[in-house]
């Protein structure tokens, strides 16, 4: 018999058979509910982004980021969702792989639509996708830093290790060390940041 | 205006509200006389923002991260059951046909082809994989059809092709199309003097057209040293790469260049090169001139004789990640030791045969 090693497929233990039983389960902090969403939508975000010059990588991101949007919003007090969940990811999807695209291709962007969208325009939604894009390009200004500001940074502003913590795993001699080369680097982000943001 | 350290660290302070009352009177008064200076603490303060939504974004992240390993376990699991009840519903059309000889060969060739699925041929016939059909070259066409109404057919059938060690203690790495549901090969090194090893498939992913094997025999010991390293960076186009494989009984080189870090049709998953390779070098490393693994060797474009393909190593690096996550008792190690760097290429050769094997399935 065959050797399987990866793990068997697991279904989930609830089903969510509507929009509203999936939101109502994320509401109430329910990891199946966003397991059940997150497989479902997948195919449909990532087939959109792979057709639109993305890669898989690239189509992954995009989908998760769009998952972040829709999970943080629905959670808080007052949103209403006003159409399908499906319509409202492709629809935020199609958004921030618009804005991708432009850093991507210079000029002209043709897109392929597989399904239908929506001009989302409320303030949360508004908001939460510009908060993407935002954390999206500082993603980029990092990555354009190299070693060692990129890890020095992300430890000590992402991960909120200590400065201790980060002289000692990255070989600095002391605190005081690490914590210059810290603001040093902080200063480069900020220029690298809004460097690309004059170019937009 | 210069920011110095000092400055940033008042700034950070006072962003955070970390200044005490004195301090912050100050810091306050200098803002108000000093619009060069409230400028550069409104820029500091978009970028202390998006980083702290950034952090903490975090969590959700790994929770999505995990729930997309998952997913793509099932996914795996999912397309070999597919795959296993489509060979089988084929095999039995075949059976049923008995027609004329030439009709016959036809069909061989159809099963044959098909018997090896990768999700990116189903729509393209000209894409080739390199497993070396052993019946298609030893036995005439007389004998290939007996072959076909005999209630053996199945058995007979046999390919080889490449594989290659990723640890000393027996693990191998080849290409799925070549070992299928097979769960037991056998794989022969051939220095000296060739020797054969029974190996059993361990995991495999059929999207990515990967395969981890072990020898399980007890006459083999271990390997010397895994000189290679996986490649960390970015392949450069017109890289020069080489690769080793079986196209036939006896070890054979070919080289070349990166032509395209995208694969047939545009296929992320692989790269582009101009070796000509031959039925059975699938499965086989592709090694750039530094001595870095950056692909598996994993098929060829018809149309395009001077092309071949070869899944990206980030993937094999992918697979065994998820591999060592179901698997923390195994836990595979990457090579990360590379002795070919400053070598000769002929050295390099020298230095990776013993751990390139010859595989074949019965």
């Amino acid at each position: 018999m065959l050797k399987i090693s990866i793990k068997e497929a697991t279904m989930p233990k609830q089903l969510f058979l509507t929009d509203n039983d999936i939101i109502e389960g994320i509401r109430k902090n329910n990891d199946e509910a966003l397991n059940f969403l997150y497989k479902t939508h997948f195919a449909m975000i990532s087939g959109f982004v792979m057709n639109n010059n993305g890669s898989y990588q690239e189509a992954k991101d995009i989908y998760q980021d769009t998952i972040i949007v829709f999970y943080n919003n629905i959670r808080k007090t007052g949103f209403t969702l006003e159409c399908r969940i499906k319509t409202y990811l492709y629809s935020v999807a199609r958004r921030l792989w618009l804005n991708e695209l432009k850093y991507k291709s210079n000029g002209r962007i043709d897109i392929t639509d597989n399904e239908d969208f929506l001009n989302l325009q409320d303030n949360g939604t508004n908001e939460a996708i510009e908060s993407e894009i935002q954390i999206n390009k500082m993603n980029k200004s990092m990555e354009a830093l190299g070693e060692p500001c990129f890890s020095l940074l992300k430890m000590f502003y992402v991960e909120k290790c200590n400065m201790n913590e980060i002289a000692d795993s990255m070989g600095y001699t002391n605190a005081d060390n690490a914590k210059n080369q810290k603001y040093k680097c902080l200063q480069r982000l900020k220029k690298i940041f809004f460097k690309t943001s004059i170019n937009d | 205006m210069k920011i110095t350290e000092e400055i940033l660290e008042i700034i950070e302070k006072y962003l955070k509200s970390e200044l005490n009352d004195q301090e912050l009177r100050d810091f306050t008064e200098k803002l108000k006389n000093n619009p060069e200076l409230a400028n550069e603490v409104e820029e500091f303060r978009l970028i202390y923002s998006i980083l702290d939504r950034k952090s903490k974004k975090q969590a959700l992240k790994q929770k999505l991260d995990s729930i997309h390993n998952e997913m793509d376990a099932e996914n795996s699991i999912f397309s070999l059951k597919y795959y296993q009840k489509r060979r089988n519903s084929i095999y039995h059309y075949i059976k049923i046909a008995g027609v004329a000889a030439a009709a016959a060969v036809v069909a061989t060739f159809t099963f044959l082809n098909l018997s090896g699925i990768v999700n990116k041929i189903n729509h393209v016939e000209k894409y080739n994989e390199l497993k070396k059909d052993i019946a298609k070259i030893s036995k005439n066409q007389n004998s290939l059809w007996k072959e076909m109404f005999s209630n053996e057919a199945k058995n007979e059938v046999s390919y080889s092709g490449t594989c290659f060690a990723i640890t000393t203690d027996g693990y191998l790495i080849t290409s799925f199309h070549l070992v299928n549901n097979l769960d037991s090969v056998i794989v022969s090194q051939s220095i000296d003097s060739v020797v054969s090893y029974n190996a059993k498939v361990i995991a495999y992913d059929k999207n990515l057209d990967l395969a981890l094997l072990k020898i399980t025999d007890e006459k083999f010991n271990q390997f010397n040293t895994i000189p290679y390293s996986f490649s960390k960076t970015q392949v450069e186009l017109g890289e020069e790469v080489f690769t080793l494989g079986y196209s036939k009984n006896d070890i054979v080189f070919g080289e070349g260049s990166l032509r395209s870090v995208t694969g047939f049709n545009s296929d992320t998953l692989a790269y582009e090169i101009s070796i000509p390779v031959q039925p059975g070098n699938s499965g086989a490393p592709l090694i750039d001139s530094k001595g870095r693994l950056i692909g598996i060797i994993n098929g060829r474009d018809e149309s395009n004789s001077g092309s071949a393909y070869a899944v990206k190593s980030s993937y094999l690096e992918t697979f065994i990640k998820q591999f060592n996550e179901n698997n923390k008792e195994i836990n595979l190690i990457i090579p990360r030791h590379n002795t070919l760097k400053e070598l000769k290429k002929v050295q390099q050769i020298k230095k990776l045969q013993p751990i390139i094997l010859r595989l074949n399935t019965y």
